[in-house]
């Protein structure tokens, strides 16, 4: 599979790397620059902290030798070696605003799969260290997704290819630039045999590229590809056929009072998410202030109600008010039922829908077409146009995306509460110069590719064997691959180009709504890498012209043609200032795409495609994505956000499929519920297409009858974290199931999916899911009360402790009337009145009293905070096997519980409820964890904190035993990467690096804390409320956490979190224990529809 | 007195020596094996198989400080595992030796004096393995002594709060205590050793130990003043030290720790384990060394009824857990109780627990299994099993504590298993050389049992009796006039 296999040392080789390189090289000997085997392998048990082999604590002989082995060649070999060239010099005149200890922030912008997030990177002394979202951005809004705060490892990440080379032979720029330009030249007249492949553009500069190459005489005839993994091809197409042109929906949740969800996770999946749920989230969220009082009138105004009709639970389905699991063929049913029953014309099979849920079906169209009159208790007045929505899921029907936009334009939503711009992403050129993968895939086959570039991406792993394409592939004569990584396409490919990342590049890219951000460079490239920029130029024009001047040339020209509608008058004078407000700002002005009024033009939405038996599902991994981010162990260690699941992809399916299926499951002894479990693994086959072994995973609140795999994971050639030579690949590719790259669901029949001897090792940190009776999770619904002619709404709390968990021994003990009394009690005092022989611990008048509210109802329990989280507090990754024993490292975490309503039990998806709840360090006022410390290694700060010690931490862990919330880590074994150089740049300097055998927890970010505090005092002045944002509470585009000041006890709360701490909704868990948690919870507020529920039973 | 009387001719089952004994023949007999007795097979085999066993100890601790305590299964929420079951259960058995030597002394039972050496060795090395765990459990051994206080320049002390850090008193204080009391209690019998010994090396060791005694009176005085002083500290270590040790949990908050209840029932639960063990121990080493005389069916029949009675207070420990889970109304405790009997994944221990500790023991109450030596050594292992799981099902609790989310589970490993079998070489080790090298049971004090050393004891028209003795017992018997205790 490695060309590089058998070749020998080549000292030319190296002296021509060493010649040509340029700016900082990390290399450490001649091998390794040569890139042996030999010297891989090495390097892999070299430096083996993050993530890999390493986790085995019993480390066997041979590895022991293996290793003393490694070391001393190592050490043999640095001793030839020259220290490479590098020089230090203090600043003679300090750049202005650069000071040592006080990161700067940069505005840029990330893509993936042509989504765009507006970010600030935080910089120490010119390392990035962070990333944050742009509050500017009209995308990002201030939060990211957890794929942007993994970007940073991606950029440090030491297994990213260093070097261009031919065949695996180390070579230069210019070489590659020159040899693929004499077999460009060489293939056919204007480049005839020439394609090149890209990822999607959403770089306007590189557009324009795009098109500037093509015209180039060498070009001229030369196609371009477009390849996505994960792209809503059905969405783009379907847009097309309804509304006659190209346009890219915007919905507006602000408007919309009632939404539907067909199968889309607009809160959390790819797209314009992080927008979405601000907007969402908003109309939701408890104000603060709002809740102190006995009415909640205006929350309940705002309340919108939300319906999911899903097959896989999504973290906006579990948010739903109402879910419904329904199979993808059922759910395309459901919509035509829908769309019958509102009145569209000419839907077929409109009765194919399971009679079982015409009760759900009759209640959405109620609530979608009228309002409910608490009066007569029932849907009455009719509804206003335009204030719902029907969002269909990227990876549904063409059909269902019909249907939903038919029923959007028959409720008067079109032009309300969805919008429509111009796409954003779009390559200007002939149509003849274009080509779709199929089309390329049978050039290749026929002999008529003869040089392919590959600029990003992996074809060869992310396009489904059954395309041939990697077959096909062998036929072109020569092929080069541009990446971040040497992977599987790169081991087919004669060149490797190693490219920037994002963080090192100058670029552009424009959001979904066409809003431009220049991409600026954080730091000179790591590995010698180049941009899309500058590859492309190398083959038209002069390589020394680098990619500022091509962005900056671009925007000149931009500039020019439109200065005279730009807003900011300075701008408006000078190209110069436009630039750096441009790149200051991080949002260009005058960008954003124009607004569009499509005519909609019904079309013809033809017959209900046949189900299987079974249908199987295809989504990207909320980890992995598409297998991007395989050798990215801070993803690769992500509990995924319903499954809990780390180092794994799984085939997802119901109670009822897995008992069919006769799936069990068992608990091993070593991490038990908190990491180890071993479940059957199921054979699938896709007649036709191929088949893959799998292990099994029961999700509670699954649609019956279908399966869903995740791709991303069986990357063969994807780094040391993803793989390494013992433990060998990491999850299995489903790509084997699938027929081309935008198949997302597959039917088929009852025998092609079957339980197969054996049973996988997953690491799962939450295999428990019941709240066993204790009231931890908290809902609240209105209650109206009547008030002459109108009525009063407040709310009425549910404990979780009458929700029943599933198989609760204890239901009897904690019968509902008295949990509603404690969590009444609760609720207003925040505090349960008992006696406490400890004396209430003093705050020194002048402190603040930090707190964390986090809002129940507005967690998706998406856990990019558990992400932000690790990248502020420079949390090591601990790799499989130590998760399986129970020790990963997440100081937040967010713990998932089901439960079903009264009567019912998980094996009905439609009963199913999911909570989620992230769980911080609960920095306790009478923190049991501080008395046990023998050495006082975790203590109280004056402002109450909780605070960890690591330099005092002998590491006895009884204050991890002592914790009711278990929400401290222990550094069970020498977690941190303490080798690598660019793993160790990308550390926060603001934070400790832990030791072996030292304790560690969330902290509130107090390192922010403090950081504001000092900003505070050099200005003379208090705290701002909002001016520390904790890191969690940063990311979360949902706006569940809320950090600040709770002020004095008893007095008036002035701050957010004080306000939203006073509400009647707040709670805190465990508080019978007495620890007074600053950390608490607003109970989640469900709107639920009148007609669903019935009441007084929704228990469970 | 009982002594007062003649020896009967007949073996008295209920007799503390055996027939046949004079100052002479108690001197020989224990003296002899430490000075004349040629190493034997038995006990070189047994020797070796220690010190190999000790060796696994030797790497585990290696191991552990070169990787870290990662490389045991203790994880999150299992912050301990088997460091702190072998800890609590090795305190434990220590126990039964001070039981045996201070406080039966203070009660004036005369049946100690033959196995109340051998009980504080026992103590000794248990409370040796004991230490190790505490220590070497921390994440950063190295910094143990953060534990001590020691003024420094940061003005940092350890935090008295902690029940750890009482731990570091109540057993560094319980080994000095016992170790002195040895040690004192040692003197008498080393100048016998040394006044016996041919060869001049032994000689000067034994000479060097014995501290210049001379059995004068004055020597006896003060060595009796002395021996009370420390019998009178120990006493209430016998009752502080697992009182403290159990505080470990029990000042904790976790359901299943935070009781009450927890140091009278971690008391009673270490004199039980220790009688197990000295049972255990005594029950070979007597036949072995032929020392059926000193140690008669009297000393084994008490000792079982000791068993039985602490054990029966370790039952009732264990009926009120059950009883307070369910009398509190507690969520927590309830599902602790629930989790630890039948719903959780250690349901199996406690079962086992109750049958070795609570079911099996009742067979003592019968007279047959008292004197019954291969059933009693058999009941002996049985106990110090249960005692180990009770610790084993106590720290089992933490798999389940308040949030579900953060069940877990604990699975010792290799090293695990290495450090306490290897603690159990450390502990033999100590104890075949204790045999080998020291009078293993107290010499004078068990002459004192014989009805000569009786200042009122008129032998019967034999008047040499006296010089006889006064030749046996150069060194403890000179002062035949004082009153032992």
């Amino acid at each position: 599979m490695n060309s590089r296999k058998d070749l020998p040392l080549d000292l030319a080789a190296v002296q021509q790397t060493l010649d040509q390189a340029t700016g900082k090289t990390y290399w450490r000997s001649l091998e390794e620059l040569a890139n042996t085997p030999a010297f891989e392998e090495m390097l892999h048990r070299e430096f083996p902290e993050n993530a890999t082999e390493w986790a085995g604590d019993e480390p066997s002989r041979r590895r022991f030798l293996t290793l003393m082995g490694a070391s001393l060649a190592l050490a043999g070999l640095a001793g030839c070696t020259k220290t490479p060239n590098e020089k230090i010099l203090p600043y003679v005149i300090q750049p202005e605003g650069i000071l040592p200890t006080r990161p700067q922030f940069y505005a840029s912008a990330l893509t993936l799969a042509g989504q765009v997030t507006g970010v600030l990177v935080e910089s120490h002394m010119g390392r990035p260290t962070k990333i944050e979202g742009n509050p500017d951005h009209p995308v990002s809004l201030g939060a990211t997704d957890t794929f942007a705060q993994a970007e940073i490892l991606t950029m440090y990440d030491p297994d990213r290819e260093a070097a261009v080379s031919h065949l695996g032979v180390p070579r230069g720029w210019d070489d590659a630039f020159n040899e693929i330009g004499a077999a460009v030249d060489a293939a056919g007249d204007g480049g005839e045999r020439v394609r090149i492949l890209t990822e999607t553009v959403v770089s306007p500069t590189l557009a324009d590229q795009f098109k500037n190459l093509l015209e180039s005489k060498r070009f001229a005839k030369a196609k371009v590809v477009v390849h996505e993994p994960v792209h809503a091809t059905a969405e783009a197409a379907t847009l097309k056929a309804v509304f006659s042109e190209d346009v890219t929906p915007v919905y507006h949740f602000d408007k919309a009072e009632v939404v539907v969800s067909l199968d889309s996770d607009f809160l959390c999946g790819p797209g314009a998410s992080l927008k979405y749920a601000n907007a969402f989230s908003a109309r939701r969220r408890l104000k603060p202030g709002e809740g102190l009082g006995k009415t909640v009138d205006a929350l309940h105004r705002r309340m919108n109600r939300l319906y999911a009709v899903e097959a896989m639970i999504s973290p906006t389905g579990s948010l739903a008010d109402h879910r419904l699991a329904l199979k993808p063929s059922e759910v395309e049913a459901f919509v035509r039922a829908l769309a019958a029953k509102l009145g569209v014309a000419n839907v077929k099979d409109a009765d194919k829908l399971d009679k079982k849920h015409e009760k759900f079906l009759d209640a959405l169209v109620q609530d979608l077409t009228k309002t409910w009159d608490e009066a007569s208790h029932s849907f009455k007045e009719s509804r206003k146009a335009g204030t719902t929505l029907i969002v269909p899921g990227p990876y549904q029907s063409a059909a269902v995306h019909q249907l939903a936009h038919a029923i959007n334009d028959k409720l008067g939503n079109l032009g309300q509460t969805v919008t429509f711009v111009e796409p954003a992403e779009k390559l200007p050129i002939k149509p003849e110069q274009s080509q779709t993968v199929e089309q390329l895939v049978a050039d290749m086959k026929a002999g008529k590719v003869d040089v392919l570039l590959i600029l990003g991406g992996n074809p060869v792993y992310a396009m489904p064997k059954a395309t041939g394409f990697a077959d096909a592939l062998g036929k072109v004569k020569l092929r080069a691959h541009a990446g971040l990584f040497a992977d599987e396409t790169s081991a087919q490919c004669h060149w490797h180009l190693p490219l920037t990342h994002a963080l090192e590049q100058w670029s552009d890219a424009r959001a979904f709504d066409g809003t431009a951000t220049i991409v600026q460079p954080l730091i000179n490239p790591l590995y010698n890498g180049k941009s899309y920029h500058d590859i492309l130029t190398g083959f038209t024009a002069d390589p020394a012209v680098s990619s500022l001047d091509v962005v900056r040339a671009y925007w000149k020209k931009w500039y020019d043609a439109n200065k005279a509608g730009l807003q900011d008058a300075r701008s408006k004078e000078d190209f110069e200032l436009f630039w750096k407000k441009s790149l200051r700002d991080g949002v260009i002005e005058g960008t954003a795409s124009k607004a569009k009024t499509p005519g909609y033009k019904a079309p013809d939405f033809g017959g209900l495609a046949a189900g299987g038996e079974f249908e199987i599902l295809f989504r990207p991994d909320p980890a992995l994505f598409d297998g991007r981010y395989a050798n990215n162990g801070w993803l690769q260690e992500f509990p995924k956000p319903l499954t809990k699941i780390t180092w794994d992809n799984v085939a997802h399916m119901s109670v009822a499929t897995a008992k069919a299926l006769g799936i069990t499951q068992t608990l091993g002894r070593r991490g038990g519920e908190h990491g180890e479990t071993y479940i059957d693994k199921v054979d699938i086959e896709v007649p036709g297409v191929g088949k893959v072994n799998v292990a099994a995973w029961v999700v509670p609140g699954h649609a019956d009858g279908s399966v869903t795999l995740t791709l991303g994971y069986g990357r063969t050639r994807a780094g040391r974290v993803s793989m390494s030579p013992e433990r060998g690949v990491i999850g299995v590719d489903v790509g084997d199931l699938r027929k081309t790259a935008s198949t997302w669901t597959a039917p088929v029949g009852k025998a092609n999916v079957v339980r197969a001897g054996g049973k996988h090792l997953v690491a799962c940190v939450q295999a428990h899911h019941s709240v066993e009776g204790s009231d931890l999770v908290r809902e609240a619904t209105f209650e109206a009360e009547a008030h002459d002619d109108h009525f009063h709404w407040h709310l009425k709390i549910h404990g979780s402790g009458h929700h029943a968990g599933h198989g609760n021994a204890h239901d009897a003990e904690h019968p509902p009337e008295k949990q509603e009394a404690e969590a009444a009690t609760s609720a207003t005092s925040g505090r349960i009145p008992l006696d406490n022989i400890l004396p209430p611990i003093p705050t020194p008048p002048q402190a603040q009293r930090w707190g964390l509210v986090i809002n129940l109802g507005a967690c998706t329990g998406c856990s990019a905070c558990v992400i932000a989280c690790q990248a502020e507090n420079n949390i090591p990754v601990v790799g499989k096997d130590q998760v399986n024993k129970g020790r990963e490292m997440h100081w937040l975490r967010i713990d998932r519980y089901y439960a079903a309503e009264k009567g019912q039990d998980l094996d009905n998806p439609n009963a199913v409820e999911t909570h989620h709840q992230p769980l911080p360090c609960q920095q306790c006022e009478k923190a049991p964890c501080e008395q046990v410390c023998p050495v006082s290694a975790t203590v109280h700060s004056d402002d109450g904190l909780n605070d960890m010690v690591y330099n005092r931490c002998v590491g006895t862990r009884y204050c991890s035993n002592n914790c009711p919330y278990k929400v401290r880590r222990f550094n069970f074994l020498a977690y941190q990467e303490w080798a690598d150089d660019s793993l160790r740049l990308m550390r926060n300097p603001e934070v400790t690096v832990r030791t072996r055998g030292v304790m560690e927890k969330c902290t509130y970010c107090v390192q922010r804390v403090r950081a504001a505090e000092v900003e505070a005092r050099r200005e003379a002045r208090e705290i701002r409320d909002g001016e520390v944002l904790t890191a969690c509470q940063a990311v979360c585009a949902m706006g569940a956490i809320t950090f600040g000041d709770l002020g004095p006890q008893g007095q008036t709360p002035k701050t957010d979190a004080a306000k939203l701490r006073a509400s009647k909704l707040n709670y805190t868990i465990l508080d019978e224990l007495n620890t007074f948690p600053r950390t608490s919870y607003l109970a989640a507020v469900r709107n639920p529809n009148p007609l669903l529920v019935s009441h007084g039973e929704k228990k469970g | 007195m009982a002594t007062d009387t003649i020896r009967p001719p007949q073996h008295d089952p209920d007799a503390l020596v055996g027939p046949g004994q004079t100052f002479t023949t108690i001197s020989d007999t224990i003296g002899d094996a430490v000075i004349k007795r040629p190493v034997d097979r038995q006990w070189l085999f047994g020797f070796a198989l220690a010190f190999v066993v000790l060796q696994l100890l030797a790497m585990t601790i290696t191991n552990l400080l070169f990787v870290g305590v990662g490389i045991w299964g203790i994880n999150i929420p299992h912050g301990w595992g088997f460091d702190i079951i072998n800890f609590v259960w090795w305190i434990g058995i220590g126990h039964a030796g001070t039981l045996i030597s201070a406080i039966l002394l203070l009660m004036h039972q005369r049946w100690r004096n033959s196995i109340n050496r051998f009980a504080e060795a026992m103590t000794i090395f248990a409370v040796l393995c004991a230490g190790l765990y505490p220590l070497f459990h921390m994440g950063r051994p190295w910094y143990a002594y953060w534990l001590l206080p020691l003024p420094n320049s940061m003005d940092l002390w350890p935090q008295f709060r902690s029940p750890l850090m009482w731990d570091v008193f109540a057993v560094s204080t319980y080994l000095t205590v016992s170790v002195l009391f040895w040690l004192v209690g040692l003197v008498p019998d080393f100048a016998n050793l040394r006044d016996r010994a041919t060869n001049p090396v032994t000689k000067t060791i034994f000479g060097v130990l014995s501290l210049g005694w001379r059995g004068s009176a004055k020597h006896w005085q003060r060595y009796e003043a002395a021996y009370i002083i420390l019998a009178g500290l120990s006493t209430p270590l016998v009752l502080s030290v697992h009182t403290i040790v159990s505080f470990d949990f029990a000042v904790s908050n976790l359901p299943g720790w935070h009781a009450t209840i927890f140091p009278p029932y971690f008391v009673a639960g270490a004199i039980y384990s220790g009688f197990a063990m000295v049972l255990t121990l005594v029950i070979p080493v007597r036949s072995w060394y032929g020392l059926e005389n000193l140690i008669t069916m009297k000393h084994i029949d008490n000792m079982a009824k000791v068993m039985l009675a602490t054990g029966l207070m370790v039952v009732y420990g264990y009926s009120q857990e059950a009883f307070m889970a369910w009398y509190s109304g507690e969520l927590y405790e309830q599902r602790m109780f629930y989790n630890r009997a039948w719903g959780g994944p250690y349901a199996w221990a406690y079962w086992m627990l109750l049958l070795c500790n609570a079911a099996i023991p009742q067979l003592l109450w019968m007279k047959y299994f008292r004197q019954n030596l291969f059933w009693l050594f058999l009941i002996s292992l049985v106990v110090n099993t249960g005692m180990w799981l009770e610790r084993y099902v106590i720290l089992m609790t933490l798999s389940r504590d308040f949030l579900p989310s953060s069940w877990g589970q604990y699975l010792p490993t290799v090293w695990d298993w290495g450090m306490f079998i290897g603690s159990i070489g450390f502990f033999f080790f100590g104890m075949l050389l204790f045999i080998r090298l020291v009078p293993m049971i107290s010499i004078f004090e068990v002459q004192l049992l014989l009805p000569e050393a009786d200042p009122h004891h008129r032998p019967a028209g034999d008047k040499q009796h006296g010089g006889a003795s006064m030749r046996a017992v150069p060194t403890g018997g000179q002062g035949g006039g004082h009153h032992h205790g």
